[in-house]
């Protein structure tokens, strides 16, 4: 069995629009169909790409002001279908679910609501959970599904496609859905932070840290160890944030 | 829920370094204060373990956190109770020895049910402003086939026995460590000192000042091994462990000096070897 996957359909749906019309003309040209939801369906729309609303494939609209929009079994089945079943590709077609193999998501920046000052119910209802849901879905489901939650992942996935005649291979889906779990995380990380300080729990029974790489280190405190610099997002002038202007040339 | 009144980091310094000294080689006891060993030591019991490496510095002993190798049993409980220990930290405990605890109301006993694997590679998490490093645990070893003579005079069995004593001591000191041992137990330890040569400076004035203590006529660093966690940058660092007493020497190697380093030993008569391994600690 090889482990290129085929790209038949892909959904996008993003709060950062950086790349977003590249990445949509680059699959369109691909024969890529382009599924979308509301401000990014609108952005790929403008520049002219033939997009199908969610809306419109669920057969269901938006309601509950967004809450409920990507979370029908038509979204999650075409995410998490395991294609190399006889008995999920007969309920996929039973129940008129057609394949999700690209899922390109990131989640609206709930930090920056609450940098914002924002008050405890409009951060509530800042959190995302139909995106978290969906990367979640594509991320298990990584065998078949590729998951992009960041815009920096864009070009890897555009140059495989490229390579592979329009698929991508299972080592570029695991590192995906790897990046993607820990997204999520951090996301909830964010959450639950921001919720434990708004509720005043000193100290909650549990909470979590997250970090993004930022840089490999040549070693860590001795040449044996392996180490590496992740940042935590809160952009704390110092050693995190600072530029070097020169790099050693020599031992010592 | 147990209230914790005891360093979580002094506690977990203390066991990662008893756990360097594999119980089925014989008892091993650890007495650290402020994430730094005062005192490192073998025994033919726990009991003589835990008054060799008292006896390295009994000054700073007090108020420590003692770790073991082994199961605390009755003699070294009554050992340990007869300075202020602020805790215990051992895999298992004996009901005698629980009973010589309980009178102590400020003696924390803390069992385990093993000792980790301190091969084990674990990833490690330090934050600094705006983000974590992360890296490696340092797991690094060294075994006597490892060691490169770089001297004239090669060590004797029992020098290279105390030459990788102090090695595995030297990776538990926050650098620059310099780290003495006589007998298979510290004699001087030299901790987090921004250079080398005042580590090895600290550590021999320790160990002048316990042997006044212990009314010896001469300090335990005669004749003793030394390793330091990184190079010596100059001859000097080695020149004050010989002038300490030291015959030996156990190091990384690896300086643009070395030669220097070299010559200077041969000089004083001492055996050196090097590990081409470093244990910087911070």
């Amino acid at each position: 069995m090889t482990d290129l996957a085929p790209l038949r359909r892909a959904l996008l749906s993003v709060s950062d629009k950086t790349g977003l019309i590249d990445l949509g003309r680059a699959l369109a040209a691909q024969g890529v169909e382009l599924l979308s939801t509301g401000g990014s369906a609108k952005a790929l729309r403008d520049a002219g790409l033939e997009v199908r609303d969610v809306a419109d494939v669920t057969g269901f609209p938006e309601m509950m002001d967004g809450r409920v929009k990507t979370l029908h079994p038509v979204v999650h089945g075409g995410l998490l279908a395991r294609r190399d079943l006889e008995g999920h590709r007969d309920a996929m077609v039973d129940h008129n679910i057609g394949p999700i193999d690209l899922l390109v998501v990131n989640l609206y920046p709930f930090e920056e609501t609450v940098a914002k000052g924002a008050d405890f119910d409009t951060c509530i209802e800042n959190i995302d959970i139909g995106g978290p849901a969906m990367i979640r879905s594509a991320a298990k489901n990584h065998a078949f599904v590729t998951v992009v939650t960041d815009v920096e992942d864009y070009d890897v996935v555009l140059a495989e496609l490229d390579a592979n005649d329009g698929q991508t291979t299972l080592a570029l889906r695991q590192r995906l859905a790897q990046t993607a779990y820990a997204r999520t995380a951090a996301y909830d990380t964010a959450v639950s932070t921001w919720m434990a300080v708004a509720i005043g729990a000193d100290q909650p029974r549990r909470r979590s840290f997250s970090g993004t790489f930022k840089q490999t280190m040549r070693y860590g405190e001795n040449s044996h160890q392996r180490a590496a610099f992740y940042t935590d997002g809160t952009g704390r002038p110092g050693v995190a944030t600072a530029v070097q202007h020169q790099r050693h040339r020599c031992g010592l | 829920m147990s209230r914790r009144r005891y360093s979580i980091n002094d506690t977990d310094a203390a066991f990662e370094l008893v756990a360097e000294f594999d119980p089925a080689e014989g008892p091993a006891v650890a007495i650290i204060k402020h994430a730094n060993p005062c005192g490192v030591a073998r025994g033919e019991t726990l009991a003589e373990a835990y008054t060799n490496a008292f006896d390295c510095d009994r000054t700073s002993a007090f108020g420590g956190i003692v770790a073991l190798n082994q199961p605390l049993d009755e003699a070294t409980a009554k050992a340990i109770v007869e300075i202020f220990t602020e805790v215990v930290i051992a895999p298992g405990a004996s009901d005698a020895a629980k009973a010589v605890f309980a009178a102590k109301k400020n003696l924390r006993l803390l069992t385990t049910d093993d000792l980790p694997d301190v091969k084990a590679p674990i990833t490690t998490y330090r934050q600094v402003a705006g983000g974590m490093l992360v890296q490696d645990k340092d797991t690094g070893f060294v075994g006597i086939d490892d060691l490169k003579v770089v001297t004239k005079i090669a060590p004797t069995d029992g020098q290279m026995a105390d030459l990788l004593f102090a090695w595995k001591v030297a990776k538990h000191v926050k650098s620059n460590a310099i780290v003495y041992v006589k007998d298979e137990a510290t004699v001087g330890v030299g901790a987090g000192q921004m250079s080398r040569v005042d580590s090895a400076l600290i550590a021999a004035k320790k160990a002048k000042r316990m042997a006044e203590a212990m009314g010896l006529s001469v300090p335990l660093t005669k004749g003793s091994a030394v390793a330091s966690d990184a190079f010596f940058p100059f001859a000097d660092g080695l020149m004050e462990a010989a002038g300490a007493g030291a015959t030996c020497v156990i190091q990384p190697g690896g300086s643009m000096r070395d030669d220097e380093v070299i010559a200077a030993a041969d000089e004083a008569g001492i055996a050196m070897v090097f590990t081409g391994m470093r244990h910087f600690r911070h």
